[in-house]
């Protein structure tokens, strides 16, 4: 079994929707537990690494070692989640082919070992990101995707010159060759290919000063979209710019540098959010934040907090989809997402979900999001880097602000609409509640599997 | 993950929770509720029981966002953005400690933390970031920000929780961290200074606020943050009898403000208002009521037959050993402010005339309002004859932190060496003097002359028009800003300082928006900017 | 004179310089122009001068192009490095696929809105 059919499973599965145009729901499913089942069984064998086509270090490299085998874990996950979710709704060809293509370039960002595959996964990803923000087809959409396209060509221009200048520097494309040379390079040659690779991937990780556009595409999206975009998405350009980072092994000073520019997206991201009036965009900033958290913990360079990183990866996946699709419950009910809608409509089981994914969020105990905290600034004490922690605590209290001004609304919800949820819907919802709950309490598990994965991950590349 | 040890110290905690909990579960609540304070319940066994510094802030946070949910069932938005953001402030301080003790200890299992090995500086930090935590919770100047609003505009059965028990949980820390964890020889004397004055500072402030008070439950959270700053500035001073002091008096603040709340909470219930501005001579037709909260204010004040008494004088006594002569001064003028404000509720409530609001007649109280308030007073009146029965078990708390135990004197006896008294001499010679002056009062009562209506006291020398408002001694009080430093404590705020700070994240938040929403070109070009800059710092 | 001119430093010369102009002629499009077909074509020209760049330093005078022929079935020293080839044959397939999806966006946001410039665009953004 090829690393391969993760990849290619989904594409067929796009391709040959003519077949079955009118049971796509039932296909989705089946292609999910599909791919679940390959992972598994690849799982076993981990680290594997496939050369395509010729011998290293020319051909077409993909990994799978415990840390892509997480963030590949995560991602089939929410595709099949996804596709429990959609199973009532009707056969749509549109979404189906994107949201496919999405995941089957999620994936591909994670499996990919080589810059070649790793440019192409990162344009195919990109295109599906494009096309599922202009899925509703009316003027935000466009003008969302629009936007999104701009920026992202000016993503696609800084990676490709780092590729160019490292192919012309060291002469292979393969990232076990490239790590193994990168340190030869010239002091000045290296930090132009990394400050090109900063920003080429800063843009599409969603880091300040690069993520000015992430609110508009939020807003322009369909909400469930957003959720996707928040779970899969910005995780996967993460994954793979820490990926190549630690196979070029920077100075420490890079590290520094990278924790507080994830430091100051946090900052920046929680203050907008703030005095936000759009609830999309309010959880496009706390998915920003997040982002920066997870960046910086990234760039601790430490085990421990990698680990921790790693959870809070998973757990925040796990949370703001649970918060976007129940928010598109709240805005099809009432009309809007403004903030007033907020406090508009009456669903005790959705105000419970909204509790557990702003808890989860903001780190508070039970919920899995604290044991992520929790984790992260242990490690950050133990290594030293106490001030950031307070820094972190710091801007979560303005977090705290607006994520319980908006829970003071539920409190009070005068002529409000009741709203009605699919009993599927609300099963597959308090679902991810449940998960987040239990992920609190007993964490065990999930931690080991994610100090393994931050092991692999800070081991750099399998070597051949 | 979580581990758990069954310690004296979290039995008396707990216990004390159990019983508010329990006795206010046969007053009138909403069901719905139900499982939030069910939550909150388990929140403090967790929080009490905790035998590792995760799980104590893990019980630490649940508490605190489920008071959230509890007080927001009445609370208008501002009142609960303050309560949840300081509350939080001060679990993120605390994490910040805990982070901060995992990392200089090697662990967060109280039975393996010791500060033998960590520098004087990191055990500083971890001090200051545990007291703005404990500050916070106990509503210490400046912080006390939150208190009185989430007391006072909780509902009434939920404010004698948050009073009574919730306001013990920095206590509760206190004790864990600066007598069980960070032993005296490791302990930064200037810091557990500076939370002494801090603790009684508070108290005077607080005092003098609640004396300013109209409505009931204001008042009651004044003094509720005042006496957990007498608890403060005791615990502050680290021995064994101050830790017996504060234990005693943290019993009996538990029941007497679960004696006051539901008080008032039976109050509000069956006239509609809270405000002693609108009340007045309710003690014709709530006499039980009025009985208790005399037996409550009594206990508050400190006067000498309650529990109140016992715990203000092991306080006293406490700051005497250890030498503390100024801050005694201090408490005590703080103390003789209590009596001002502890008279002003009884006053304000039943003595005096009833204002028209109150006129109108009031249902009977419901008997479920009494079994907490008479639990309390049972207590504190058992306390009160017997006050040395308590010492053995806080004994047995005091030796499962490692302090010393005192040596009790006897079931009828408090104190130590120094000084001591015996309740139930007391009790004798206060009832042989009662009972005299009643049987004296009943020879003489039936000679004076019973008015005809509530208007009719031209034996004061007035003759107020009809509608006139006769209940004017509750502006008791008014005439204390006219004293110079107690003015300037009136008239100042918290809010003008904590508004600021909001204000200012408010305005950082607008600008930071903006960034936001700026074209795709103009995104570009910062992109592009920020790309050539960072080129430029290198190249230079 | 001729000779020099054929020789591959020369080559390398003037590909770069090219490819830089051409580059910055596409920047300043995407900077600065407002109709969003001329940003899009703009990126394209960046892309292009990119592919330009990435080629012509890896052309060598003397070298054949890396395709197997009847004369030429091994990949050897005679050809050129195929690498670069390849990658940028994808790269431009991909920079063409972006460009029509970019266009026909475009396309349907002009039925919908009725203009076509970046600067009146305004539907996204946060009212305060």
């Amino acid at each position: 079994m090829s690393l391969l059919s993760l990849i290619a499973l989904p594409l067929l599965a796009v391709f040959l929707t003519p077949f079955y145009r009118n049971r796509l729901p039932i296909v989705s499913l089946l292609l999910s537990l599909a791919l679940a089942t390959v992972l598994g069984i690849l799982a076993v064998r981990i680290p594997i690494v496939e050369y395509v086509s010729f011998a290293s270090p020319l051909g077409i490299v993909f990994f799978l070692d415990a840390a892509s085998l997480f963030f590949a874990g995560v991602f089939i996950g929410i595709m099949l989640w996804t596709a429990l979710y959609t199973l009532q709704h009707k056969s749509d060809p549109a979404c189906f082919v994107v949201r496919t293509v999405f995941f089957a370039g999620a994936l591909g960002l994670v499996l990919s070992g080589d810059l070649f595959n790793l440019y192409i996964f990162f344009e195919i990803a990109s295109i599906s990101a494009y096309l599922l923000t202009a899925l509703r087809q009316d003027q935000k959409g466009y003008a969302g995707a629009i936007k999104y396209m701009i920026i992202g060509s000016v993503a696609s221009i800084f990676l490709l010159l780092a590729a160019m200048l490292i192919y012309l520097n060291i002469g292979y494309l393969t990232l076990p060759a490239i790590a193994e040379r990168f340190a030869t390079l010239p002091r000045d040659t290296q930090y132009l290919i990394l400050l090109l690779l900063f920003v080429g991937f800063g843009i599409k990780t969603e880091i300040f000063p690069f993520n000015l556009w992430v609110a508009d595409i939020y807003q322009a999206a369909p909400t469930r979209v957003d959720g996707l975009f928040s779970a899969v998405l910005s995780k996967a350009y993460l994954f793979l710019f820490f990926r190549l980072l630690y196979a070029l092994r920077p100075e420490p000073d890079v590290y520094m540098f990278l924790m507080l520019t994830g430091l100051a997206s946090f900052a920046v991201a929680e203050f907008s959010a703030l005095t936000g009036r759009d609830l999309k965009r309010i959880f496009a900033y706390s998915t920003l934040g997040q982002i920066g958290v997870a960046f910086l913990a990234l760039a601790s360079h430490d085990p421990v907090v990698v680990s921790g990183a790693l959870f809070l990866i998973g757990t925040h996946a796990i949370a703001k989809m649970l918060l976007f699709f129940a928010l598109a419950i709240v805005e099809k009910g009432t009309g809007s997402v403004r903030v007033e809608a907020f406090g508009r409509f009456r669903s005790p089981f959705l105000t419970g979900l909204f509790t557990l994914g702003f808890l989860s969020v903001l780190g508070i105990p039970p919920l899995a999001g604290f044991i992520a905290k929790w984790t992260v600034f242990k490690g950050l004490a133990a290594a030293g880097h106490l001030w950031i922690v307070f820094a972190v605590l710091l801007i979560s209290l303005i977090e705290a602000t607006y994520f319980f001004r908006l829970l003071s609304l539920r409190a009070r919800s005068e002529k409000s609409v009741p709203l009605t949820i699919p009993p599927g819907h609300k099963v597959l919802l308090g679902s991810l509640g449940l998960g987040l709950i239990l992920l609190g309490l007993f964490p065990g598990t999930a931690l080991e599997l994610c100090t393994r994965a931050a092991e692999a991950f800070l081991a750099g590349v399998p070597h051949v | 993950m979580f581990s758990f040890a069954f310690t004296p110290l979290g039995h008396l905690f707990f216990g004390l929770s159990v019983l508010v909990f329990g006795s206010l579960v046969w007053v009138e609540h909403p069901r719905k509720d139900r499982m939030l304070y069910a939550l909150l319940l388990m929140s403090l066994g967790v929080l009490f029981y905790a035998a590792d510094l995760v799980t104590l802030f893990v019980g630490w946070e649940i508490m605190g966002w489920s008071s959230y949910f509890l007080i927001a069932r009445r609370a208008d938005t501002p009142t609960l953005q303050k309560y949840i953001v300081f509350n939080l402030a001060g679990a993120f301080a605390l994490l910040g400690a805990i982070a901060l003790i995992d990392a200089s200890c090697g662990s967060i299992a109280y039975e393996r933390i010791d500060f033998a090995a960590v520098p004087a500086r990191e055990t500083t930090f971890i001090v200051i970031l545990g007291l703005v935590a404990i500050f916070i919770k106990s509503g210490i100047v400046p912080f006390h920000y939150w208190v009185v609003d989430a007391y006072s505009r909780s509902d009434d059965l939920f404010s004698a929780i948050l009073s009574a028990i919730l306001s013990k949980a920095g206590i509760f820390l206190f004790i864990v961290l600066f007598f069980r964890l960070i032993t005296a020889p490791h302990l930064p004397a200037s810091l557990l200074g500076l939370t002494a004055w801090l603790g009684v500072i508070t108290s005077i402030i607080a005092t003098f606020k609640a004396i300013d008070q109209d409505e009931a439950k204001r008042l009651l959270a004044y003094s509720s943050i005042a006496q957990i700053g007498y608890i403060l500035t005791v615990l502050s001073v680290v021995g064994s009898l101050s830790l017996e002091a504060a234990l005693y008096h943290t019993v009996v603040h538990t029941l007497v403000k679960l004696l006051l709340f539901v008080n008032i909470a039976a109050i509000i219930r069956v006239t509609g208002e809270g405000a002693f501005s609108r009340l007045g001579g309710q003690m014709e037709r709530h006499r039980l009521n009025f009985v208790l909260m005399v037996l409550g204010i009594i206990a508050l004040a400190g006067i000498p037959l309650l529990g109140g008494f016992n715990s203000k004088f092991l306080l006293y006594t406490a700051l005497l050993e250890a030498h503390q002569g100024f801050l005694l001064a201090a408490v005590m003028f703080s103390s003789a402010g209590a009596f001002l404000y502890s008279y002003k509720l009884v006053y304000g409530i039943y003595l005096g005339q009833p204002t028209q609001a109150a006129l109108s007649p009031t249902p009977a109280i419901p008997s479920g309002y009494y079994l907490p308030q008479l639990l309390g007073a049972g207590i504190l009146i058992g306390l009160g004859i017997a006050p040395g029965a308590v010492v053995p078990p806080l004994n047995t708390v005091l030796v499962s932190v490692g302090a010393a135990p005192i040596a009790p004197l006897g079931t009828f006896t408090l104190g130590d060496t120094f000084a001591a008294f015996n309740g139930g001499v007391i009790w004798i010679a206060f009832g042989a003097i009662f009972l005299a002056i009643l049987s004296v009062y009943f020879l003489l009562k039936n000679r004076s002359v019973a008015p005809k209506d509530r208007y009719d006291i031209s034996y004061s020398g007035e003759i107020p028009p009809p509608g006139a408002n006769l209940h004017y001694g509750y502006g008791m009080g008014r005439e204390l800003s006219r004293i110079g430093g107690i003015g300037w404590i009136l008239r100042h705020h918290a809010h003008s300082f904590w508004g600021r700070i909001e204000t200012l994240a408010h305005d950082i938040s607008i600008l930071l928006r903006r960034l936001y929403a700026i074209s795709a070109q103009n995104s570009a070009w910062l992109i592009i900017a920020a790309f050539t800059i960072l080129l430029y710092l290198e190249v230079y | 004179m001729l000779e020099t001119l054929d020789q591959t430093p020369f080559i390398h010369a003037v590909v770069t310089t090219g490819s830089f102009v051409i580059f910055a002629i596409g920047l300043v499009g995407v900077l600065s122009k407002k109709n969003l077909f001329k940003i899009f074509l703009s990126f394209s020209l960046m892309e292009s001068a990119l592919f330009l760049f990435f080629i012509g330093s890896h052309y060598a005078r003397g070298k054949q192009a890396p395709i197997a022929t009847d004369a030429f079935t091994l990949f050897d020293d005679r050809m050129v490095d195929p690498v670069p080839q390849a990658m940028i044959l994808t790269t431009i397939v991909i920079g063409i696929a972006v460009l029509a999806l970019a266009l026909s966006f475009v396309v349907r946001y002009h039925r919908l809105s009725g203009h076509i410039r970046i600067d009146r665009m305004d539907e996204l953004g946060d009212a305060s």
